[in-house]
């Protein structure tokens, strides 16, 4: 029981901290920059220059 | 046998997170507001078919830029990802994972696993450390994409090489310890089942610390479990439980339980015969 | 059960794919803006044998790029791009687009174009504008914070400016980056070349690239030269100020 609550608390504060970083991401262009990285072809990805 | 849910899901999951097929063709890359969205599993977001982010791309970017700004978003979502479904993207989400798969399946001498690969199942998280976290926030490169990652090799370098002529003029020695990185990985994969998993994935290793919280994915039912170790002994992976951090949820194990006991959580009621 | 899932499934792909076929115009400039690039990126390599620089403009060397791409069956917009006049200087501009008001078809560009006209913002206050300097050379390079290659040659830049050439002006507008974020980096790299912010990505609009960082450097207002890509600081110094040159 104890194991099954230290877990649901564990739940509970990593929910809450995703979604307090995706609004907080959200907020100030964090999808703006990944989309705009992930639009440019990584040439280091791809393993040129 | 069961295990066909699961194949067409990962299918399905391949096809999808690469579905800008007009990409490879004009050898260039989608460049839609679906691009800001990371996917779960590894898929470069510099392969012309993708049409979402790499979730280990983004994070190196993001911590290569943390200077100016914590990047919460990428952030927020590897914890969302984590959270709800932890290493059931390995299993189910993951298209460099579903390749391994196949390749495993190709007729060549197989290496069982064993303490060894127990024991070199920890690079991985020596990888997440050096490649995708200090490279990034040191040298302010993205490590893992630039020096490791096969799957952006084999999805960007060569499909963009290849229909990119003029492209090829500017391979270098970097480009050629990439294309050899991913055949030995390929390789290895024939022989050792999901060897970048297991050995190298710094994605997996991340998500592995989500494995007591993970929402999503196999459990066993301890009243019903009677201790004989089957499930591990039949499990390819180098779990030493099931559901542990080496457990990627493939569920393998729950044909091999004589008691029935392992199930996928929230499935108890309907059976696994639902999958 | 199985079935409906499976034709749940084929149908949510067949929309995705649609979704990405939609992407017409961005994506066909993508498409051409790669291949031009790497086209001029090889031709370079095979003069100068170097990894990532763009040969001479002329038109002769513009006809034979255009034929090559035709021969790889480009989309008709990249053949049109470079099949336009090359025009000599002091040519005419007044078919010039802005990337301001909006004015023109943004496409991707190649040397002979004429330079899409925009103004940015600058870090130290004031603004730049592309068309005050129409009797001068400009080069214009495209850059961001997390773009390794980029950062690496900003010391070129900076070289070339404390050459202090009255005829050479620079300006490297950053993409789409918060202005936060780049004001902290200058300030950490204490560069004092112009650097602008574009973070509606305006101006990055009309010069189309799928790689950064994007350099072009413009004589009298048209485009004699695009560079994709940089190596250090001290070889792109050397390559730019070959271009200024010629």
């Amino acid at each position: 029981m104890r194991s099954l609550n230290k877990q649901a608390l564990i739940r509970a504060l990593v929910l809450a901290a995703a979604i307090v970083f995706l609004t907080l991401g959200l907020k100030d262009g964090g999808f703006r920059d990944v989309k705009n990285k992930a639009i440019m072809i990584c040439y280091e990805c791809m393993g040129i220059g | 046998m069961k295990q066909r849910t699961r194949r067409y899901t990962q299918l399905i999951t391949a096809v999808l997170y690469n579905c800008n097929i007009k990409g490879f063709a004009a050898g260039s890359i989608y460049n839609g507001p679906a691009k800001g969205v990371c996917v779960p599993g590894l898929n470069c977001y510099s392969c012309p078919g993708a049409v979402g982010a790499c979730p280990l791309g983004s994070l190196q970017s993001g911590l290569l830029s943390s200077r100016y700004k914590v990047p919460y978003y990428i952030l927020g979502t590897l914890l969302l990802f984590g959270l709800l479904l932890g290493r059931v993207i390995c299993g189910w989400f993951c298209p460099f994972g579903f390749l391994q798969e196949l390749l495993y399946l190709i007729p060549l001498p197989k290496l069982k696993k064993s303490k060894v690969t127990r024991t070199l199942s920890f690079l991985k998280y020596a990888i997440l450390l050096v490649f995708v976290i200090a490279i990034p926030l040191i040298k302010l490169a993205p490590g893992f994409c630039k020096y490791i990652c096969p799957a952006g090799t084999l999805q960007a370098g060569i499909p963009l090489t290849l229909a990119n002529k003029p492209l090829r003029g500017m391979i270098g020695a970097l480009f050629s310890w990439k294309v050899f990185l991913l055949a030995l990985i390929l390789l290895l994969c024939m022989c050792c089942y999901r060897a970048f998993c297991r050995f190298l994935c710094p994605l997996g290793a991340l998500y592995s610390f989500f494995a007591p919280a993970a929402i999503a994915g196999v459990r066993v039912d301890e009243k019903k479990c009677t201790g004989c170790d089957r499930c591990i002994r039949h499990c390819k992976m180098d779990c030493r439980k099931v559901g542990d951090r080496e457990c990627i949820h493939c569920g393998e194990c729950m044909e091999h339980c004589p008691e029935g006991a392992i199930c996928y959580k929230f499935l108890e009621k309907k059976g696994q015969d639902a999958l | 059960m199985r079935k409906k899932a499976v034709i749940v499934a084929m149908g949510l792909l067949a929309l995705a794919m649609t979704a990405c076929g939609k992407q017409t115009e961005t994506a066909d400039a993508g498409n051409a803006v790669v291949s031009e690039e790497a086209e001029q990126q090889a031709s370079a390599a095979v003069n100068e044998k170097t990894g990532q620089q763009v040969s001479a403009a002329g038109s002769e060397q513009a006809e034979q790029q255009a034929s090559a791409a035709g021969e790889e069956g480009q989309e008709p917009q990249n053949a049109a791009a470079k099949e336009e006049p090359s025009e000599s200087a002091g040519a005419d501009l007044s078919s010039r687009s802005n990337a301001d008001t909006g004015e023109g078809e943004p496409k991707i560009l190649a040397e002979g174009d004429i330079a899409p006209d925009f103004s940015v913002e600058l870090v130290d206050g004031g603004t730049f504008r592309l068309s005050d300097y129409d009797d001068k050379t400009v080069i214009i390079n495209f850059w961001a914070t997390w773009c390794g290659p980029c950062v690496g040659e900003m010391p070129a830049f900076e070289m070339l400016k404390q050459d202090e050439n009255d005829d050479l002006r620079i300006i490297c507008v950053n993409c789409m980056e918060d202005p936060g974020t780049v004001d902290q980096f200058v300030k950490e790299n204490g560069y004092t070349f112009p650097i602008g912010y574009d973070v509606n990505g305006k101006v990055f609009g009309y010069y189309p690239t799928q790689g950064i960082p994007y350099t072009l450097v413009v004589k009298k207002g048209i485009i004699s030269k695009i560079f994709v890509g940089a190596l250090d600081a001290e070889y792109q110094y050397t390559e730019y100020k070959n271009a200024i040159a010629e």
